[in-house]
């Protein structure tokens, strides 16, 4: 049993002794800056801003692209103590969703590649009222998609570019839709292997769904279209190989 | 849930029985002193699960420094973004927070030759519905140079948390000059639309003392048609004993509704325990950054409740770090 452990962490802690180039974008913890804007049939207009604090990692490294992100999860756990007390709710992001990507290439600065991207995602697309975890304001669905990457490497600067879309789906809301996926980055070293990120993203979401204000359970009656769009700034530490 | 806790047997039993092979390498490096000594973690979740509300969860901060082969400083902080029972808006209720400072005199420090297990590959795949995951590593293991050491640790920490009263009727009592009341008398006393009756505000102050057990190995190899792999480890064991001068509940301050004034009940609880124990284990790596783990449990000196596991606490953390090279850094061969 003391082997098996011993065996599964150094299996966790070697997983990237084969790296040579790329970066591991960390934020967790991180911190992003920016808004949701929603415009449906049934709501109207409103926005909200992003949530502050993170939970995404973003890892290129000389063959893959790995991404997981729990923005959304994270969001709602921390605002557990606070929750009762929001005016809205800022879910944005991944509950539970990842990408996963091969790289190619063989010089020492460029890639070129592609990507899968599945999991379970949320977005406050149906409330501008208080929203408290018990409601059913925040848009649950499943998400699934694909897309393309580049990486260079300038000296110290190392910088990423994705071009995506995903589809997004959800029996029970009759939620269906999409997005596309605008995400750059950019690092730098600072010291040693560390430094910083900086991740500009831009997210253009259509979508028609059964909103609680223009349905609830009815099956009658006409679903809720929407359009959103989202842009943050995240920020966070970056291990470069 | 049968068949997910199947996979988890039969995945540890698979990772346990290996697969050893015989193959050529080279030692790259073998040193568990070139370490940085210092690390800085912020902690994004940690999860409390206690006897005193339910759980809390929240961030944290952590540090740990070794100076030379003399001691070890380590520092702990948590504030929870999310505690069971507790509500912003209610003063009577406190929100978790958790802040320790500890030091550690190393009483021993050597080293061991030690057959170290060597991970070559690992790769899952699932079959009839069950996960199987087969792990190749060196046979034998390869001896590598294990640094060990003992210390023996004193510190103080200060937490506050949500203290919930329900399940404790019988030992628990508000005091004031109207009288002494029950949790269902004061139920009756004041307007639990404003004031909720079944959670209070817990504070704590106490030292403790025990052992710390600190494993460095930094075995890096260059294996034929592998790469390069490795044991890197920098763990910490270790157990306290626990002794709190201070464990008490807030003041419940409350519009008492028979008399008609604001009022500060006093609130009292038999049976407090001022003893409590813990062993905990802390994980990162000696020189590279990335995350490190922290995980304890034990008993926290609290108010007894009816059974015993009821005061137990289980507490565990995960932080990215950076870890720097301060002086002094011990090393036996300048």
């Amino acid at each position: 049993m003391k082997k098996s452990l011993i065996i599964m962490v150094l299996s966790i802690l070697s997983w990237n002794a084969h790296s040579q180039i790329g970066f591991n974008c960390q934020y967790v913890p991180g911190v992003q800056f920016g808004f949701t804007s929603v415009k449906t049939d049934g709501w109207g207009k409103y926005k909200y801003g992003a949530g502050l604090a993170t939970m995404m990692i973003d890892r290129m490294t000389s063959k893959w692209y790995s991404n997981l992100d729990m923005n959304s999860l994270y969001y709602s756990l921390t605002q557990i103590n606070r929750g009762k007390y929001a005016k809205i709710a800022k879910n944005e992001g991944g509950l539970f969703a990842g990408r996963l990507g091969r790289v190619f290439g063989k010089s020492d600065d460029t890639r070129f590649g592609f990507y899968f991207g599945l999991g379970m995602s949320q977005s406050n697309i149906d409330s501008v009222a208080k929203v408290t975890f018990e409601s059913g304001g925040v848009k649950s669905f499943w998400n699934y998609g694909l897309g393309l990457l580049a990486y260079k490497k300038i000296g110290r600067l190392h910088a990423m570019a994705k071009v995506g879309y995903d589809i997004w789906s959800w029996k029970k809301t009759n939620l269906k839709g999409g997005q596309i996926i605008l995400e750059g980055t950019v690092g730098y070293k600072l010291y040693q292997k560390y430094g910083i990120s900086v991740m500009p993203c831009f997210y253009i979401k259509s979508f028609t769904f059964d909103s609680r204000k223009t349905t609830g359970t009815s099956t009658n009656s006409t679903p809720d279209k929407g359009k959103s769009s989202t842009f943050v700034l995240r920020l966070g530490l970056t291990k470069f190989f | 849930m049968k068949k997910i806790f199947l996979s988890i047997v039969l995945m540890i039993g698979f990772l346990s029985s290996g697969f050893g092979q015989s193959v050529t390498y080279r030692v790259t490096k073998n040193d568990p002193y070139d370490i940085k000594n210092l690390s800085v973690a912020i902690d994004p979740l940690f999860m409390d699960i206690n006897g005193q509300n339910g759980f809390s969860g929240g961030w944290g901060l952590r540090a740990d420094f070794l100076y030379g082969k003399l001691a070890q400083i380590n520092f702990d902080m948590r504030s929870a973004f999310g505690t069971r029972g507790y509500d912003i808006k209610d003063k009577n209720t406190r929100n978790y927070f958790y802040m320790e400072g500890a030091l550690g005199l190393i009483i021993s420090n050597k080293e061991v030759t030690r057959n170290l297990p060597i991970i070559l590959s690992s790769s899952s795949y699932s079959s009839g519905g069950y996960t199987y995951t087969r792990t190749v590593s060196i046979r034998g293991g390869v001896p590598g140079i294990v640094r060990k050491m003992v210390m023996l640790r004193a510190g103080s920490y200060q937490m506050t948390n949500t203290f919930s009263y329900k399940g404790l009727d019988s030992t628990l009592m508000f005091k004031s000059s109207a009288g002494t009341f029950t949790r269902k008398q004061m139920e009756s006393r004041v307007n639990t639309k404003d004031y909720q009756v079944e959670f209070g505000g817990f504070a704590s102050t106490a030292i403790f003392a025990g052992f710390n057990f600190k494993t460095i190995t930094q075995l890096v190899l260059d294996v034929d048609g592998y790469g390069t792999r490795g044991n890197i480890r920098y763990t910490d064991f270790y157990i306290d004993g626990i002794f709190a001068p201070i464990v008490s509940l807030k003041n419940f301050n409350a519009m008492d509704t028979v008399t008609d004034a604001q009022t500060k009940f006093d609130v009292k609880k038999e049976g407090k325990r001022l003893f409590g124990w813990r062993m905990g284990w802390m994980m990162r790596k000696p020189k590279d950054q990335g995350f490190s783990f922290k995980f304890e449990f034990g008993q926290r000196p609290d108010f007894k409740r009816d059974k015993y596991f009821k005061d137990m606490y289980m507490m565990m953390t995960f932080g990215l770090y950076v870890p720097l090279r301060i002086k002094p850094i011990y090393d036996p061969n300048n």
